[in-house]
C-alpha cells in the first residue's frame, strides 16, 4: 500500500503468521462442540447459599436476594446528551454542507 | 545460524518464560510481604500453587469455559514466540490484544455476576492501555524506521533518549496491564479490594493454574517491551526491567485502588500528553 510516498507492507512471513492465528480463531467453535470431559457442574458462586437454580441466594441475616446484573453506561464519556449535542452539530454542518453543494452544482 | 539462533531464541522462551514469571511473582509476594510487614511465603511459592492446581478437581459453571482460557494461553504464548523471536511489533500487539479478549469472553461465558463485573471492567482497561501500546510501536517505527522486534533490539542508539514520554506513557499503563493496586480493576494477584476476584471468580483446579501461566508469560513479555528501550546494553536493558518491576511492586503496596473513571481518563490524558507529545517533537525535530 502506498501512503504518503512511503511503501507499506505487511512482510511474507508475518502474513503467514497472521493466517496461522486466523486459522486458530476459526478452530474455536470445533472446540466448543467437544462433549465429555472430566468436569463438575456447579452454580456460579453468589455471596449466600444458592437457590431457585443459581437465580436467587439466601445471603446475611436469612435474607432472600435475587440476582441482577448491570451495565457500564459511562455517561460521562459518550452519555446520550453528549452523543446529541454532537450529533446534532456535525449533522447540520453536513446537511449545511450538502445544500451549499448541492446550490452550487446547480 | 540465523535460524538456529532464532529456534534457540524461542525454546528459550517457551521454557524460560514461565520459570522467570513464577520466579518474578514469587518475589514480587517475598517483597509485598515484607513491606507489609509480614515475613511473606518462600520465594517458590508460585510453582507449589500451580502444581497443587494441576491435582485438583475441575469444577465448572458452563461447560466450554475452560476452552476460552485455553485459547487464552495459547494466543499468548504465540504473542511471546512472535515477539521473542524478533518478530513484527504490530503483530505481537495483535496476539496479545486476542489473547486479552479471549480472556474477557471467559469471563463472560462463565455467567457469574463477579466475573460479569471482572469483565467489564477489564474490556474498560483495553480501553485505557491499547491506545499507548500502539503508540509505543509507531514510536519505535519512528526512530527505527522499522517495525520488527530484531531490528529495534539492533537499532544503535538507546530508544529511551528519544522516546522518553513514550517510556513513561508506558510505564503508567504497565500499572494496568501488571495488574497492580491503583488499577488492578478486572483481577487482583494479592487479596487487596477485589469483588471475588472478578473474571477468574469460577475458575477452579487445572484451569486457574492456566491463568496463572498466561500470567507469567505476559509479565515476560511486557518486561520484554522495557528491554527494548534500552536495548542497545543488553545488561543496563535488563537491570531497567528489574528495577522497574520493583518500582511496580512499590506502586502496587503504596495506592488504593482506584475507580475505573479515574483510569480511563488519567490513561488516555497520559497517552496524549507523554505519548502524543513525544511523537509530535520527534517528527518536528527529524
Amino acid at each position: 500500500m502506498h501512503l504518503f510516498g512511503r511503501e507499506f507492507v505487511l512482510g511474507g512471513g508475518n502474513i503467514i503468521i497472521m493466517l496461522c492465528m486466523l486459522a486458530l480463531i476459526l478452530l474455536f467453535p470445533l472446540a466448543l462442540l467437544r462433549r465429555g470431559g472430566k468436569f463438575i457442574r456447579v452454580d456460579a458462586y453468589l455471596a449466600g447459599a444458592n437457590i431457585k437454580g443459581g437465580t436467587a441466594f439466601i445471603g446475611a441475616m436469612q435474607a432472600e436476594h435475587t440476582v441482577s446484573m448491570k451495565n457500564y453506561y459511562m455517561e460521562e464519556f459518550f452519555g446520550e446528551s453528549k452523543l446529541f449535542k454532537t450529533g446534532a452539530i456535525i449533522s447540520l454542518i453536513f446537511i449545511l454542507a450538502a445544500g451549499v453543494g448541492a446550490k452550487f452544482l446547480w | 545460524m540465523v535460524t538456529v539462533n532464532r529456534v534457540l531464541l524461542l525454546f528459550a522462551f517457551l521454557v524460560g518464560a514461565p520459570l522467570l514469571g513464577g520466579l518474578l511473582m514469587g518475589i514480587d509476594r517475598k517483597i509485598s510481604a515484607r513491606l507489609q510487614g509480614r515475613f511473606g511465603p518462600p520465594i517458590l511459592q508460585p510453582f507449589y500453587d500451580v502444581g497443587k492446581l494441576f491435582l485438583k478437581q475441575t469444577l465448572v459453571v458452563r461447560r466450554s469455559q475452560n476452552m476460552f482460557i485455553v485459547f487464552f494461553l495459547v494466543f499468548v504464548i504465540v504473542t511471546g514466540a512472535i515477539f521473542f523471536v524478533g518478530g513484527d511489533l504490530l503483530l505481537v500487539i495483535f496476539a496479545l490484544t486476542l489473547a486479552g479478549i479471549f480472556f474477557v469472553l471467559a469471563g463472560y461465558k462463565s455467567s457469574s455476576p463477579y466475573s460479569f463485573i471482572g469483565a467489564q471492567r477489564e474490556l474498560l482497561q483495553m480501553l485505557a492501555y491499547e491506545p499507548m501500546i500502539i503508540l509505543a510501536a509507531i514510536g519505535m517505527y519512528m526512530v527505527t524506521k522499522s517495525f520488527s522486534v530484531a531490528a529495534i533490539i539492533a537499532h544503535p542508539t538507546a530508544l529511551i533518549t528519544t522516546l522518553p514520554g513514550i517510556f513513561l506513557g508506558f510505564l503508567y499503563i504497565l500499572t494496568i496491564k501488571f495488574r497492580k493496586s491503583p488499577f488492578d480493576l478486572s483481577l487482583s494477584h494479592h487479596a487487596h479490594q477485589e469483588i471475588v476476584r472478578g473474571i477468574a471468580t469460577e475458575f477452579s483446579g487445572p484451569t486457574l493454574a492456566l491463568i496463572e501461566i498466561a500470567h507469567w508469560y505476559e509479565n515476560v513479555i511486557l518486561l520484554g517491551f522495557i528491554y527494548l528501550f534500552f536495548a542497545n546494553d543488553p545488561i543496563l536493558a535488563a537491570l531497567a526491567a528489574a528495577l522497574v518491576y520493583f518500582l511496580e511492586i512499590i506502586i502496587d503496596n503504596t495506592f488504593a485502588r482506584a475507580k475505573w473513571q479515574l483510569m480511563v481518563k488519567s490513561s488516555w490524558i497520559v497517552t496524549l500528553v507523554l505519548g502524543m507529545g513525544n511523537l509530535l517533537i520527534l517528527s518536528f525535530v527529524r
